[in-house]
């Protein structure tokens, strides 16, 4: 790379760490890391560091498009080889640090966008919950997928909390030729919900036994429209929860009951 | 994305950026001095685009062929500048990024300009050129002595 094009801030932050931790440095080096200094920290004052609350993205004002992954290829290969084994280890949360994933704090939390990001493509049609709204410049730049504001014709449903998801019925559910064509709903908000919420009894393909499920966010309401979803076997919806450092699949097939033996 | 620059004339200077000639691009980026630092949205990735053609202006358009392809997305400031350039060159295509993100600030638009201008007169240059050592080889056919005449 030619030295009169400046380098990207972010790979400058990465060289003046190494700088600092090598001591033994020719002056030179040094003086340039000094000369990047300011520019740096500029940089990375400006670019948000932490996702606050989730509300805040339904500001309304579109927000421009960020960077995505630091390795495309890689990380949405990691990330989907992660969304696998939580639909095949239904309703545990499988930990993952997607922190590592980005340099700079995408505009959906980290599980949501690098989901966003791996299962998205121009042929999958997204549709954005009111808080996550604002992202639809990231989310078009990044993966290319047609923004639906009707969620009936979404094939990939991004929620920002239960209370903004549709009702189940309402969305794609497949059809009987091609079940596979329903929609997947990634649904932020829920495992790292703190209140006490349902203690479920969770079965199914890929649970030897009856594991229980803390559903913390999880309403009477959706273990109710989860049942039907399951009756509608092989078509109905699946859901990925996303966590700040971790993912649990809830996939069709699954079974939900409380586990205080209410029918 | 919103703009108020009117859409000819960004892209006249995209297609300068990406036609131009890598070393003369970076050696008038690099006359500007210290540039500010930038942010990547997308790293130059190279890829395959389908090329179409038309045989004539009422023919249908085909599928002429793959071409390879880079692209490059970056913020600097806020602006977000993008670069499409043929081949693999990923350098190429980041200077040309750069220069299409700071010619959206009013401080180096000037500058940017100037650029495009300078390698559109590149460019205008090597056409001349070519055609004129086409020109040479043309051939005037209706000079030529045919063979009854020749005695």
């Amino acid at each position: 790379m030619p030295t009169n094009l400046p380098q990207p801030s972010q790979s400058q932050a990465h060289r003046s760490q190494d700088h600092r931790a090598q001591a033994q440095r020719s002056q030179d080096h040094r003086a340039q890391a000094q000369r990047q200094g300011p520019a740096q920290s500029k940089t990375l004052a400006k670019a948000p560091t932490e996702i606050p609350n989730v509300a805040a993205f339904g500001s309304g004002a579109p927000i421009k498009p960020g960077p995505g992954f630091n390795d495309y290829p890689m990380d949405s290969q990691a990330v989907f080889r992660l969304a696998l084994e939580a639909m095949s280890k239904p309703a545990q949360a499988i930990p993952f640090d997607f922190g590592a994933l980005f340099k700079t704090a995408p505009p959906l939390p980290r599980a949501v966008a690098a989901l966003a990001l791996t299962l998205a493509d121009h042929l999958t049609p997204v549709w954005l919950s009111p808080s996550f709204a604002a992202t639809e410049n990231f989310m078009v730049f990044h993966t290319s997928a047609p923004i639906v504001r009707d969620p009936e014709k979404a094939a990939l449903v991004l929620a920002a909390s239960q209370s903004e998801l549709p009702p189940l019925s309402l969305l794609s559910q497949g059809d009987p030729r091609y079940p596979d064509r329903s929609a997947t709903i990634v649904l932020a908000g829920v495992l790292d919900d703190p209140s006490p919420g349902l203690s479920l009894l969770a079965s199914g393909p890929g649970l030897a036994e009856e594991i229980i499920f803390e559903g913390h966010g999880l309403t009477e309401a959706f273990v109710d429209q989860w049942a039907l979803n399951r009756a509608s076997y092989p078509l109905g919806l699946d859901v990925i929860l996303a966590g700040n450092a971790s993912l649990a699949g809830l996939p069709r097939s699954l079974a939900l009951k409380p586990k205080d033996g209410r029918a | 994305m919103p703009s108020t620059e009117p859409v000819l004339e960004r892209k006249r200077l995209m297609r300068a950026l990406a036609l131009g000639r890598e070393d003369r691009l970076i050696e008038l980026m690099g006359q500007l001095g210290d540039l500010p630092p930038f942010e990547y949205l997308r790293k130059p990735q190279k890829g395959l685009v389908m090329v179409k053609a038309r045989a004539d202006a009422h023919n249908a358009p085909f599928n002429l062929g793959e071409a390879l392809a880079t692209r490059c997305s970056l913020s600097v400031n806020g602006n977000v500048g993008h670069a499409y350039v043929l081949g693999d060159e990923p350098t190429k295509c980041l200077a040309a990024a750069l220069a299409d993100a700071l010619a959206q600030d009013p401080d180096y638009r000037p500058a940017i300009e100037q650029i495009a201008l300078a390698l559109e007169m590149d460019l205008a240059r090597e056409r001349a050129a070519k055609l004129e050592k086409i020109q040479k080889t043309k051939v005037e056919f209706f000079t030529l002595v045919r063979g009854e005449d020749a005695d």
